[in-house]
């Protein structure tokens, strides 16, 4: 039982919570974080540089021997699904925002894309965003450390895209192409997601955590499995009870204001787990909205040989796994037949695993020729779709607990017709740019697959019809604030890391702001 | 590449993402269970575990007919029999189907050539394998096929029951190959699929005959230099 009462509680470390952690005790505000995982180091705990024949089943744990699991579900430990990320940091446009007015779907944002511009600044001069200004209407440029160079294959696809109308750019990735504040460039070793062992890609326990932890405003409470956010008969957040993870008790820690931050499904979760008589169905939950309007992004991966690359010489190309990006293109066409767009990740595919080749056909030394001739070829393509709020949502299995004895959240995805019909409509432009690229297609999707959790806590003015406020305060609860993608209105089709920390940095300045004036 | 990175490289272990990314790829066939890890590959001769001693003689022949040396080694001296002892013994629903498949090319050899199976010839070999490989290689093409043709049709329902919410999809209708193609195809399917993956995680396979050579230290990232095509 901690006496302590923290300014503010937060619950995940994850890019939202780091973030917020850190601008929150940079403005002289006391933050406990609290997080469900263990402590992991990425210069140590993760098996970074494996390779793959080191274990009898060539699959390599995500830990090294004797470190602390990540649980690999839910993304626990400092850090989150920041530790593991592939580090794409796309700002959304003033269209992302106002989707509805834009194309007569789904919502809008009750923010614009000026609102949160100055937190995009201040993430990038911060964290460090590498990428080329290229002045596109729909996905605005920020404050760019230098892109890297693309890689030969990038270089044909983006002229096979030209050839269509669309445009390839360089990536924009949180991974440090130049030194800052004493992180080391990236060293291109491939690795990005089994864990940055030199942290020149951000993660947020290095970046921002562990710094705010040194200046003393900070505590973490790792290990900590929050169940339940506690409320107070006049109506305040008062701080969370945990589960400890290795010993299994109960604790409190306790604060003026609370803040879920602990990604997308879990924070759902935790709300409806905070029942009260107050809040029968869940905390916040007074309007029936918590868990409604999930919208993840879904995808459709594609996997193929280059021709142009085909038999030639096996380099070392992993790089930093993709070097360039498909922003959106068909946005405006208005005769396209759906609402919203897609953008696509490509040639992310490390060279150190080839799943692919027992689909190659036939057996002996010409299947072995031709595994050897695609090699240096194969090439990965993923386009990304945005989902309307189309009755998919995110509840509690009424039959169902973890090994701690909490309730799993269910995630009930429908796909609709817009969804239908943007799915196949990606697919084809991905497909008929790779073929202008002279690509042999090895596998199309089965169907969709969801990716990058969004939505469950809507952001909106309308209490009856959202859960947070535009200040991602909770209209139920006044000082309770829910900060992730769970607030997303509208999904996008860009990844939206980048716009979680800037909500997140705009929400400290929020609540560091209302502390002062005594309002929280 | 300095020493002491060399040494940080070698002694510090990879995911390949296997977190939520979405590689196109299918997840390396049959591998359902995790071994105890280990860092270093045991010594000695390998004891297999699943396999008879005739049988894996058999085996040991048949992945070196998949993968055959040629300027860089075979199969079965890139290790893939034991891998296939290891993943078979883990999953108990391969075993049936190895072990029959394995009797299969055992009775076939000598109801057709009147030899052991070890000792066919090369033509033998093709003569018995190739239209396994054949149907195999038409159900994985029509699989494909269907894909583009079967958009997901109509408004489908479902559910991620657990957290671990990525194995969500549309249910689309997918001829299920496995289930209908008769026992030799499946044998070989599996055994292709395991030598496969086997091989080419294998320090021979990744290494020599694929020359891998990333996993390094680059002060930069290089400029592409393949002239436009």
């Amino acid at each position: 039982m901690q006496s302590t009462v923290f300014d503010v509680v937060i619950v995940g470390s994850g890019a939202a919570g780091g973030t917020l952690a850190s601008h929150l005790a940079r403005q002289g505000v006391t933050v406990a974080l609290v997080e469900g995982g263990p402590r992991v180091d990425t210069r140590t705990d993760f098996n970074t540089h494996a390779l793959p024949f080191e274990f009898p089943n060539r699959q390599i744990p995500a830990m090294r021997p004797g470190k602390p699991g990540f649980d690999s579900e839910r993304s626990r430990g400092v850090g989150g699904k920041t530790m593991l990320w592939n580090a794409v940091a796309l700002r959304f446009s003033q269209r992302d925002f106002k989707g509805r007015t834009h194309d007569g779907a789904g919502e809008d944002w009750p923010i614009d894309y000026k609102d949160l511009a100055p937190y995009y600044d201040r993430i990038e001069r911060e964290v460090g965003v590498c990428g080329n200004r290229d002045g596109l209407e729909d996905l605005p440029d920020g404050e760019f450390l230098p892109p890297v160079p693309l890689k030969c294959s990038d270089e044909i696809l983006q002229r096979a895209a030209a050839s269509v109308g669309a445009r390839i750019i360089h990536v924009r990735k949180a991974t440090l192409s130049v030194p800052m504040n004493s992180r080391p460039a990236c060293h291109f070793c491939g690795n990005c997601m089994a864990g940055c062992d030199v942290v020149a890609k951000y993660n947020s326990a290095d970046v921002h955590i562990v710094p705010a932890e040194k200046g003393g405003r900070v505590t973490v409470f790792h290990d900590s499995i929050v169940r339940e956010v506690m409320v107070s008969g006049g109506n305040r957040a008062t701080g969370v009870r945990y589960l400890h993870r290795i010993h299994k008790r109960e604790g409190e820690v306790r604060g003026r204001v609370v803040v879920v931050a602990c990604a997308c499904a879990q924070s759902v979760a935790l709300l409806l787990m905070s029942k009260s008589r107050r809040y029968p169905a869940g905390l916040a939950n007074s309007s029936g909205q918590l868990g409604r309007h999930f919208i993840p992004h879904f995808t459709g991966g594609i996997e193929c040989v280059l021709g142009g690359l085909k038999g030639s010489r096996s380099a070392n190309d992993e790089g930093f796994l993709d070097h360039a990006y498909l922003p959106s293109f068909v946005h405006g066409n208005q005769d396209r037949g759906y609402a919203r767009s897609f953008g696509a990740q490509f040639n992310y595919q490390n060279r150190r695993l080839a799943g692919w080749a027992k689909t190659l056909p036939g057996f002996g030394q010409t299947f072995k020729a031709s595994v050897k001739a695609a090699y240096p070829a194969i090439l990965d393509f993923t386009p990304y779709g945005e989902m309307l709020p189309n009755g998919s949502y995110i509840d509690l299995d009424p039959d169902r607990v973890d090994k701690f004895g909490l309730p799993l959240a269910r995630r009930h995805v429908r796909w609709g017709d817009n969804e239908e019909k943007l799915f196949n409509d990606m697919v084809r432009w991905s497909l008929t740019i790779l073929q202008k690229a002279g690509a042999e297609i090895l596998t199309v999707p089965a169907g969709p697959a969801t990716n990058h959790e969004l939505g469950g806590c809507r952001m909106g003015m309308d209490p009856r019809t959202s859960v947070v406020n535009r200040d991602c305060r909770t209209h139920d609860v006044p000082n309770l604030y829910v900060v992730d993608g769970s607030v997303f209105p509208s999904a996008s089709e860009k990844n939206p890391t980048h716009t979680i920390m800037a909500l997140a940095a705009r929400t400290a300045d929020h609540i560091a702001d209302r502390l002062k004036r005594g309002e929280a | 590449m300095s020493g002491t990175r060399r040494h940080a490289l070698k002694i510090l272990g990879t995911v390949t993402a296997t977190c939520a990314f979405p590689f196109a790829s299918e997840e390396l066939y049959g591998q359902h269970v995790m071994f105890v890890p280990a860092q270093a590959p045991a010594a000695g001769p390998y004891t297999p575990s699943f396999f008879a001693p005739d049988e894996y003689a058999v085996l040991v022949r048949l992945t070196d007919v998949i993968i055959p040396e040629t300027d860089t080694p075979g199969a079965s001296r890139a290790g893939v029999p034991e891998y296939i002892d290891r993943v078979v013994t883990a999953n108990k629903e391969h075993q049936p189907l190895a072990r029959a498949g394995l009797a299969w090319l055992v009775a076939e050899a000598r109801g057709r050539f009147s030899r052991d199976y070890v000792s066919l010839d090369e033509s033998q070999h093709a003569a018995l394998l190739q239209p396994l490989s054949d149907a195999v290689d038409r159900a994985a093409r029509e699989q494909q096929q269907a894909r583009y043709r079967s958009a997901p049709g109509g408004r489908i329902y479902y559910v991620a029951v657990t957290d671990a919410a990525q194995p969500a999809r549309p249910a689309v209708a997918v001829r299920k190959d496995s289930s209908e193609a008769v026992m030799p195809e499946r044998f070989f399917r599996l055994i292709k699929n395991l030598t496969a993956d086997g091989y080419y995680t294998s320090r021979v396979g990744l290494l020599e005959e694929l020359g891998y050579s990333g996993n390094k230290y680059l002060p930069g990232f290089p400029q592409c230099s393949v002239p436009e095509h």
